[in-house]
């Protein structure tokens, strides 16, 4: 047993010193594990500020959390039972759970990119949340721009359209299922491989179909967490 | 248009594709327990391929249930096994602890587990139960969990568990990792193959044989998935593309039992740095399965297989690839072997084709572990080759139909029969033949015709064509052609007549006899009688289908058929009925009644040629033949006085033609005595 703990710390030491480091788990709450490349057992989140690098996959466990730095000073929480992967210093793949990100600008220079699924969501200076839950994920855009890009195939985006004032007054004279007609009527789709999301928006993926929704009380409250380091 | 052969290949190719891609479960038993035929093949050559050295079986045998008692043993004689282990550099447990013991026990366990720190639980899914585990549980099950793989499309082809049946939270918070051991049996309830990867909670968990490598080899296992299943599966210079591998059974497997182990019998070092499996191969306890090579084979054997095959890779390696290819390549063969003609080469040929099917996927199984299956490409080549022989049949039967139809109207029917029964001595082309010639001619057609109108020319010509054209057919002959009044048939072709010259005199013989019943139908339909003149040589002729490539006949040509033309022609000048060349006369061996008529050079020819013709039998003919042929040798002697006499005797008494000429032409010589050297050779300038 030692003998594979001093295995897998020189390892890590090793990898330490080639691989390249992408920021530190700040702070954790419960059980936090890292999956290092090059190393079959995962290891413990045990102590603040512990090193992550690129490559590395971290991961929550039930009632945990997890708050990370990025190198470039983005700040990422990882709620319970959620997973990400550094790919790269500009790319984050979140796989499952809740993700929150607050990204740093970084001027002139290309923006961080985070994949989650089948997703790839350009950022600059932003905050956001990726909730991903069975085949559904949500995207709840605080602030700044969004651009959300398809990986395979294109969205079915559906939007709303406004409603004038007069058609509001005609709604109210229609009957229910006229109302229902109307509705359907009201939200348009178009097929896109790319759409922008601007803060204070949120939508929900399905099945390659955006709807827009509304960011629940419970999610902005969760903002707050990456304010908290 | 697509000939019948062509779509008979695509036919049975659509069928074999069908049935491959179904897998209609009858089929499926069937073939499988076929196919396991290779695992005999191989044990009878008494070639093997060994199991990866590093690894062992800890058997929980008769002996050590003998020992420690039933199973489930008290998990302290566990915990003391696991301690003896713990050398190995991993250590498998084909065993769940699902539900606690005592709590003594328990810890011993737990603590043996921890310190050992080499040790891989093992759980298995289920499809239903009536409990799920807690979130604890998940969170110890996401560790053994594999974290690096990639999705390559939005459905994911590998089976997924709603339940499973897994090891209390303190097994799992000990355990290096664990993972599952169910393996599925194909559909006829053997087991061949061995999974990879399943997912349940949205984890893709390696199997207890993959995570045992993965741990030993300490590397880690990169995956892409799509909707057919795991794309690729890497670790270190491993590669698998499949969701199962299709295990390659060893004949022996290392196994010690876990009494010698737990008594010391065994030095633990013996398991220093060997990948351990411990499982259950007692048979009371029912963990026994049946494979190809052993009904009755512990599954625990069947994860050390996985395993070796795994490091070894020699696992079996199948493709749908390689069995598609491999039957269609060998339906395209029979495709080709079909062109054969003849029947036995072709039996000989189908046959060695279908013996591939048994030879190269044993060869590629027993020295390059490729499995290619046997049964389908025999089965199908089999099928091919019986409808391609089914309508090969048919289209022979249509053939011979069609080949009396065509013959019959130039040959006898036993030709014929003969010809169907041997149609490779129908040769295409020339070919030189002795054959026998026969010329007949209607005398002076052109008169008779000049007072009929062309409807009675043309019945004529049927009555008189009919008739002599059964006589040629009914000797063997062959009806080469009608050129105009005349009549041209040739003997020993396309078949062998060996009596050829016979057969044409005979022929000759009863047209003559024949014609007497020609002329009295003439009469009563109110037409002219015919008289025939009739010519016969043998000697060689090319023979053959001949013409160009739009069209052409089966005909002779050459001297010898020129010679019989001339010779039917000189009937007109001696006043005969059937002249016959010294050819013929000299190959007869029937006891007919020639004549010796004169020597002669016909138009167009350098050699001089004795003719004869060809009498009835009767004691006036054979008479005159005696006195004539006396004449004619005191001719060709000169001696032109004395037979000038019985030529002038015969034509006087006899009113004999031929004297009557012999008789002119002596005449003359006396008055004329050829040259020095005359040879008695008449030549006609004409034909």
């Amino acid at each position: 047993m030692k003998s594979n703990l001093l295995l897998i710390l020189f390892f890590s030491l090793l990898i330490s010193a080639y691989a390249q480091e992408a920021g530190n788990v700040v702070k954790y709450e419960g059980i936090v594990k890292i999956h290092r490349e090059g190393v079959v057992r995962p290891i413990n989140v045990n102590n603040p500020d512990f090193p992550i690098f690129v490559r590395d996959i971290i991961k929550t466990k039930s009632s945990s959390i997890a708050f990370i730095r990025f190198i470039d000073g983005s700040k990422i929480v990882l709620t319970e039972k959620s997973s990400l992967t550094v790919q790269g210093l500009d790319l984050i793949s979140a796989t499952e759970g809740r993700v929150l990100f607050k990204i740093e600008k970084r001027g002139k220079l290309k923006g961080l990119k985070v994949k989650a699924r089948s997703v790839v969501i350009g950022v600059k200076g932003t905050r956001f949340i990726v909730d991903m839950k069975d085949g559904e994920m949500n995207i709840y855009l605080k602030e700044g721009v969004l651009s959300v890009r398809s990986l395979i195939g294109e969205f079915i985006r559906y939007r709303k359209r406004e409603i004038s004032e007069f058609e509001k007054f005609r709604e109210e004279q229609i009957g229910e299922y006229e109302r229902f007609k109307e509705k359907m009527e009201r939200e348009f789709k178009e097929f896109v491989k790319e759409f922008e999301m601007r803060g204070g928006t949120a939508v929900s993926i399905k099945d390659g179909e955006v709807r827009d929704i509304r960011i629940p009380p419970y999610i902005e409250r969760e903002f707050e967490y990456l304010d908290r380091f | 248009m697509i000939k019948v052969r062509t779509l008979l290949f695509l036919l049975i190719t659509a069928l074999f594709l069908f049935v491959y891609f179904t897998k209609p479960a009858s089929v499926v038993k069937f073939v499988y327990n076929l196919e396991d035929i290779k695992f005999y093949t191989k044990q009878i050559t008494g070639i093997d391929h060994k199991p990866f050295e590093d690894i062992v079986v800890v058997s929980i045998d008769e002996e050590s249930i003998n020992r420690f008692g039933r199973w489930p043993w008290d998990r302290k004689i566990t915990a003391e096994l696991l301690i003896k282990l713990k050398e190995a550099k991993v250590v498998g447990l084909d065993i769940v602890f699902s539900e606690r013991s005592s709590y003594e026990s328990d810890k011993a366990l737990f603590s043996s587990i921890n310190e050992a720190g080499n040790v891989i639980s093992g759980f298995f899914f289920r499809d239903y139960a009536t409990q799920t585990v807690n979130e604890k549980i998940i969170d110890f099950l996401e560790d053994c969990s594999l974290p690096r793989y990639e999705v390559l499309s939005e459905k994911i082809g590998i089976p997924e568990f709603s339940f499973i049946e897994s090891n209390i939270p303190q097994i799992l918070e000990n355990s290096l990792s664990c993972a599952f051991f169910n393996i599925k049996p194909d559909a006829d309830g053997i087991y061949r193959h061995y999974p990879t990867v399943y997912i349940f909670e949205g984890m893709l968990f390696p199997s207890l044989a993959l995570q045992l490598v993965r741990f030993y080899l300490d590397k880690e296992i990169y995956l892409e998935i799509d909707e057919l299943g795991v794309k690729k599966l890497t670790i270190g210079d491993i590669n698998l593309n499949k969701n199962y591998i299709r295990l390659n059974f060893y004949k022996d497997i290392k196994s010690v039992s876990a009494v010698e182990v737990i008594e010391g019998k065994i030095d633990p070092s013996f398991f220093k740095n060997k990948i351990v499996i411990i499982g259950i191969t007692e048979m009371g306890v029912y963990d026994i399965r049946p494979t190809p090579v052993d009904p009755l084979m512990p599954g625990v054997f069947l994860h050390y297989i996985a395993v070796s095959n795994i490091i070894n890779g020699d696992f079996l390696r199948d493709s749908d690839i390689y069995d598609i290819s491999f039957t269609v390549a060998l339906l395209g063969l029979i495709f080709f072997v079909g062109n054969i003609k003849k029947l036995k080469y072709r039996m000989t040929v189908y046959s060695a084709v279908l013996s591939i099917p048994f030879i190269i996927p044993s060869f590629l199984f027993i020295f390059e572990n490729i499995w290619v299956m046997t049964v389908y490409p025999f089965v199908f080549s089999f099928i091919y080759i019986i409808s391609l022989e089914i309508y090969q049949f048919f289209k022979i039967d249509l053939q011979t139909r069609e080949l009396k139809r065509a013959f019959s109207k130039y040959l006898s029917p036993d030709v014929v029969e003969q010809i169907v029964k041997n149609p490779e001595n129908l040769g295409l082309g020339g070919k030189e033949e002795e054959i026998t010639v026969l010329f007949a001619d209607i005398r002076d057609f052109t008169l008779i015709t000049e007072k009929l109108d062309p409807h009675q020319v043309a019945k004529l010509l049927n009555i008189y064509f009919d008739s002599m054209t059964k006589i040629i057919l009914e000797n063997k002959g062959l009806l080469d052609k009608y050129i105009g009044d005349a009549i041209m048939a040739v003997f020993n072709v396309p078949l062998t007549v060996p009596d050829h010259p016979d057969k044409a005199c005979k022929t000759a013989l009863e047209m003559i006899k024949d014609l007497k019943n020609v002329n009295k139908i003439l009469k009563k339909q109110k037409l002219p009688p015919l008289k025939i003149g009739i010519g016969i040589n043998t000697g060689n002729a090319v023979v053959g289908n001949l013409g160009s490539s739009l069209r052409f006949e089966y005909t002779a040509i050459g001297d010898t058929v020129n010679l019989a033309s001339r010779l039917e022609g000189l009937n007109r000048i001696y006043g005969t009925s059937i002249i016959v060349s010294q050819f013929t006369v000299e190959k007869v061996k029937t006891d007919f009644l020639f004549r010796k008529l004169d020597r002669v050079k016909v138009k167009g020819k350098e050699k001089p040629v004795l003719i004869y013709q060809l009498m009835e039998k009767s004691d006036k003919n054979l008479f005159i033949k005696k006195l004539y042929e006396e004449a004619v040798e005191l001719y060709f002697n000169t001696d032109f006085g004395k037979a000038e006499k019985i030529f002038r005797e015969l034509w006087e008494r006899y009113k004999d033609y031929p004297s009557k000429l012999l008789l002119e032409r002596t005449a003359y010589y006396i008055n004329n005595p050829p040259g020095r050297g005359w040879e008695g050779i008449y030549e006609f300038k004409e034909k």
